[in-house]
């Protein structure tokens, strides 16, 4: 059998493409190395969520000086599935920005409302009423002592009268949406490469079987779709051009719980937005004990009051670049990343605004993420802390990955057009966080799922 | 389980002794296995510097204990993983950086 669509990767980017395709009667296979995992039967943010749905059960690093550690989720539904559901749409000056060097076609905001409308409808985007959780209200109150711009950041959760909230997951959503039109979603796969004849792909070679289509429409992400590109002989500006939010953390203890561990802060700092953005992490215990694991010796009695204790970011729109390399006989990609000394210097920024904030909002103790870092009590110590982050100690961690299979019509710079086919192969997409051209600032979700939308619905207009 | 990642279980071992000294040993060397078993499925390449990493940590143990790591006495292995732990030494205290992190991840969520 030879279906209309293979799609590879069941992330947001797959969802949305298998969805809409289905939808309009094509006969949709999608293939996800990952689990299937029923949603809500891993805990949030727990070692058993790591070991089930992420991949290298989250140790996953970007080389480099210092080395960048960044987590990608393997499972269907891919990120969606595990991340923290908050909501943006990009920056009205960060499309420009990507449009006018990609020479990007239809990127504006104005483009892309109707898709980010679309988006917002499907996943039940809101921002829940009532008072904000303990961890947020800290940032809140920070803020506001200092006079910063920030926001409670709406999130795909559903909220039923009288039941308790539910993420909108791929699996909840879009990817039922496909099943329910047709689409076959197959767990455990992994597509070694692409099938490809002169200048057309002809299928894909999984770890099983050859799987025939007339399209495929690559979705792994912006680690996995450009080293799947690579293993089948797509080299031209794939793989370069890695970008990525580098964070840095600071544990801070309050006088009062604060600590969630089924959850997180969702109100951020957009003061400094969107070079700079200031939120809060997951805190479960065993994430509590990681954060303090670069002073240890000296810490490790604090870990006893966890609930009063959250750990907070710093993330920065990096300068830097990296690489997605794959190396012939090794199952995994190499990735590298360089961080520039104007990152650093945006990261030490960043720690001495989250830490000053954490003392405006009460914070008694903190502890800055890094090897040897001190303990700051009061607002004084922040500069000194500040500047002891050396290279060498920074713990540097990153998600929202893109860059990797950049869209636009300069086929100089840039591995598709402007709609994600792939130059020089005729019936080859690639839709997911590898077209943009860099890292916009805030969770790239929202955007990529509209740049999803928008791109399929041009495919499908091609094929009518 | 292979010889690197029962070498990897028993460093774990011996750095929980002082990293978290309320662990039983059978707990710490429970701990260390976990750790052993999660640490292996590090993406190839970065698999591979840790085995580099972990080798030098060895022969360092081997210079600073007097003898071969694997014939020294628990307290004595104990000690010297201590020392090298916080010794700041390039791809030693790096290797005992990742191994520390995830050692107290599993420590903290891992039952026994």
């Amino acid at each position: 059998m030879t279906y209309d669509v293979a799609v590879v990767g069941s992330g947001p980017g797959g969802a949305v493409t298998a969805r809409e395709c289905a939808r309009r009667g094509l006969r949709v296979v999608v293939l996800e190395e990952g689990a299937w995992v029923e949603p809500g039967s891993a805990e949030p943010y727990s070692l058993d969520q790591m070991r089930r749905q992420y991949r290298n059960q989250g140790l996953t690093v970007a080389l480099g000086r210092p080395p960048v550690a960044y987590t990608e989720a393997s499972c269907v539904g891919g990120g969606s599935e595990v991340n923290s559901g908050l909501y943006h749409r990009a920056d009205a000056q960060v499309l420009q920005e990507w449009s006018s060097a990609h020479a990007i076609e239809g990127l504006g905001l104005a483009d892309l409302v109707p898709w980010f409308e679309a988006v917002e409808e499907r996943l039940s985007i809101s921002t829940p009423p009532g008072p904000m959780n303990a961890a947020s209200d800290v940032l809140r109150r920070g803020a506001e002592a200092l006079g910063w711009d920030g926001l409670d950041v709406p999130r795909w959760v559903r909220r039923d009268a009288g039941a308790a909230p539910v993420k909108q997951t791929m699996l909840r959503t879009y990817l039922a949406d496909a099943v329910a039109a047709g689409a076959e979603v197959r767990s455990g796969v992994r597509v070694e490469r692409l099938r490809l004849a002169g200048d057309r792909v002809t299928g894909v070679v999984t770890d099983r079987e050859v799987i025939r289509a007339e399209h495929v429409v690559v979705c792994g992400g912006a680690v996995q779709s450009p080293a799947l590109l690579q293993r089948s002989g797509l080299r031209r500006n794939v793989g370069r051009g890695l970008s990525m939010h580098p964070t840095v953390k600071v544990l801070a203890q309050l006088d009062e719980e604060v600590n969630d561990p089924a959850d997180l802060a969702t109100y951020q700092v957009k003061e400094f937005a969107p070079a700079m953005t200031i939120g809060g992490s997951a805190g479960r215990p065993g994430m509590i004990a990681l954060g303090l694991s670069g002073t240890w010796d000296r810490d490790r009695e604090l870990g006893a009051d966890w609930r009063r204790q959250s750990v907070y970011y710093a993330s920065i729109r990096s300068q830097g670049t990296g690489r997605v390399r794959a190396v012939p006989g090794v199952r995994d990609p190499v990735v590298t990343y360089h961080l520039t000394r104007r990152d650093l210097a945006a990261l030490r920024a960043g720690m001495g605004r989250l830490m000053v904030l954490l003392s405006a909002a009460g914070a008694q103790l903190q502890v800055p993420s890094y090897v040897g870092a001190p303990r700051v009590s009061a607002p004084e110590q922040v500069g000194p802390a500040v500047e002891a982050m050396s290279r060498a100690a920074a713990a540097v961690m990153s998600v929202h990955l893109c860059g990797t299979v950049p869209m636009g019509e300069d086929v100089r710079r840039s591995a598709t057009d402007s709609f994600g086919r792939v130059h020089g192969v005729a019936n080859l997409s690639v839709n997911d966080a590898s077209l943009l051209p860099s890292a916009p600032g805030v969770n790239p979700q929202g955007t990529l799922m509209a740049v999803a939308h928008r791109n399929v619905d041009r495919l499908l207009e091609g094929s009518r | 389980m292979p010889a690197a990642s029962v070498r990897l279980a028993s460093l774990t071992a011996d750095l929980l002794v002082h990293d978290l000294p309320e662990a039983s040993v059978h707990d710490a060397a429970a701990i260390g296995r976990a750790t052993s078993q999660h640490l292996a499925s590090l993406p190839g390449v970065t698999r591979a510097g840790v085995c580099v990493a972990q080798a030098a940590v060895v022969g360092s143990a081997a210079v600073l204990g007097r003898r071969p790591y694997s014939r020294m006495t628990p307290d004595a292995r104990a000690a010297v993983v201590h020392r090298l732990a916080g010794s700041g030494l390039p791809l030693v205290s790096e290797y005992f950086r990742l191994v520390r992190g995830v050692a107290l991840m599993v420590a903290h969520e891992d039952p026994r």
